[in-house]
């Protein structure tokens, strides 16, 4: 059993923050069916928890409220609130790693409107403020782009980019440059894709490296909508907490522009993840635009960094 | 402080050599400590010694921030970390081995005994060769001799204890070396301080 209880107070400086960002709250559902999930590639069908009803309709258990409320909002428009963005607390059921069903607490927001550098800005902005107000210190939100690998990834045969995605993503440069040099590109391009997996790290200094790397005018654009969004966050005088990687690349496979990690240095655990998934909406047949993130209350359980503030938090009030 | 796991042996001794070339100190000899932590002069490095197999799960878990182990354990494992650099340290190779002009790829259906059953899993499943994979703890040249498989998927460096047991290499899977692996969130936070490390065992393994 995985004992999670949000306090009162934390419930109410997240709920604060949505309401002033204009985030209506809301539930999820615990069973979803799966028959409408069944072609979305985006998850590991072995992670997912089933149940079989007694006219042999497969139903499973949220395991993950983005997916969820996608297909939700796909199929049922008329449960869209009207400003198009969601906040929620749920809890999550998947089998992990060493095949042991897990539950894990999540808050998160989803905003459904036009994919403009300003909703990317707004969502950055929104989970700075959540740790912040959650009293987490030492944090860092760090900052990569999926449409940045794919515009430098764009000349290569699709037969290997997966593997080239997966060698950036375990930043394991060496054999990424032996399978560069079997695909026989010129030396310019190598180099530069060789580069990518290093360039992360504070802000400033790490965008202007990517500029020197970009291969092209899309690899361009992805950097100024990260720029955009260090200017918009910066202007709040949050830019402090903002680090960049070039090199994350689609872990979660959904994403499709901005994509963020939020951690507690000194702890290994991933506590916040994020970013923009339009494409995942155009899957359900929605033209929507979409970007959220969630917070992960059992990663940030373990890294300890939540204990010790309701502790001092309980001791000051 | 940054903590290194390392397996005991000839690893660990050729990655203190190297380390101690670029300004870690250990005041233990490696060779004759039962010590399991041992921190270097400076007091900016711990190495932590254990086995191979436990390495990937405390990176992972972020109890030390960095390791070096072999590629054929980080693939049997199931951990998310970065795998930063390869080593020139620990090389050999995975192969299948049997009995001589044993032609496994044309058989309907083989039995394998290996103590890496993942990428055994992996490889046989990419030839489509029915097949059934025994997972054994060690000797597993044993397995053909006294009929439990057909073949083995094992690790080979010299080849000597095939020869002697009458097998012979029928085909290298891949090359398997050390490799130094960080884990995720401290390559970020700590970048500054593990740096370094990485460079000077770059420079002398």
């Amino acid at each position: 059993m995985n004992y999670f209880n949000l306090s009162t107070n934390d419930m109410n400086a997240l709920t604060e923050l949505s309401k002033e960002n204009n985030y209506e709250n809301i539930q999820i559902p615990t069973l979803i069916n799966f028959s409408e999930l069944i072609d979305i590639e985006y998850y590991t069908k072995r992670s997912i928890v089933k149940f079989v009803d007694a006219d042999g309709i497969v139903q499973v258990m949220n395991f993950d409220c983005t997916l969820t409320l996608s297909q939700i909002f796909s199929k049922n428009p008329m449960y869209m609130p009207a400003k198009r963005k969601v906040a929620y607390l749920s809890k999550t059921v998947f089998t992990n790693a060493k095949r042991k069903i897990e539950e894990s607490t999540v808050w998160g927001v989803e905003n459904y409107n036009v994919n403009t550098p300003e909703t990317d800005s707004e969502l950055v902005l929104m989970a700075i403020q959540s740790l912040k107000n959650l009293g987490i210190k030492g944090f860092k939100i760090d900052l990569g782009s999926v449409e940045f690998i794919q515009a430098m990834l764009k000349d290569l045969p699709k037969t290997s980019t997966d593997k080239i995605i997966s060698l950036i993503e375990e930043k394991n440069t060496f054999e990424l440059s032996s399978t560069l040099n079997n695909l026989g590109l010129p030396e310019d391009q190598k180099k530069k894709i060789c580069k990518i997996p290093q360039i992360f790290g504070p802000f400033r200094q790490s965008i202007a490296k990517a500029k020197e790397i970009a291969l092209n005018e899309d690899a361009l654009t992805a950097i100024s909508r990260l720029e955009k969004i260090y200017e918009y966050v910066d202007a709040e005088a949050l830019g402090e907490y903002m680090m960049i990687d070039m090199g994350f690349t689609n872990t979660y496979r959904y994403y499709s522009g901005i994509i963020f990690k939020g951690y507690v240095s000194e702890h290994s655990k991933i506590i916040l993840q994020g970013g923009r998934y339009d494409k995942l909406m155009s899957n359900f047949n929605s033209q929507l635009s979409a970007c959220g993130f969630a917070i992960d209350f059992n990663n940030l359980k373990e890294a300890n960094a939540y204990d010790n503030y309701s502790y001092q938090q309980r001791k000051s009030s | 402080m940054i903590t290194i796991a390392i397996s005991k042996g000839r690893v660990a001794r050729q990655a203190i050599k190297s380390l101690a070339k670029c300004g870690y100190e250990f005041a233990e000899d490696i060779k004759t400590t039962r010590k399991l932590i041992l921190e270097s002069n400076n007091h900016k490095l711990q190495i932590i010694l254990m086995k191979g197999q436990d390495i990937p799960v405390y990176v992972d878990a972020g109890v030390v921030d960095m390791g070096i182990v072999g590629k054929d354990i980080l693939d049997e494992s199931d951990c998310d970390v970065y795998e930063i650099l390869s080593l020139n340290i620990g090389k050999c190779k995975l192969a299948v081995a049997g009995y001589e002009n044993f032609d496994f790829k044309s058989k309907n259906f083989l039995k394998i005994a290996t103590k890496y059953p993942r990428m055994t899993e992996h490889y046989f499943a990419s030839l489509g060769i029915p097949h059934e994979i025994v997972a054994l703890n060690g000797s597993v040249e044993l397995a053909p001799l006294i009929g439990l498989s057909d073949v083995i998927v094992d690790i080979v460096e010299t080849g000597t204890t095939l020869r002697e047991n009458n097998l012979v290499v029928l085909e290298n899977i891949h090359d398997i070396s050390s490799k130094v692996i960080v884990n995720k969130v401290h390559f970020k936070t700590k970048y500054t301080k593990i740096k370094p490390i990485i460079n000077s065992l770059e420079a002398n393994l």
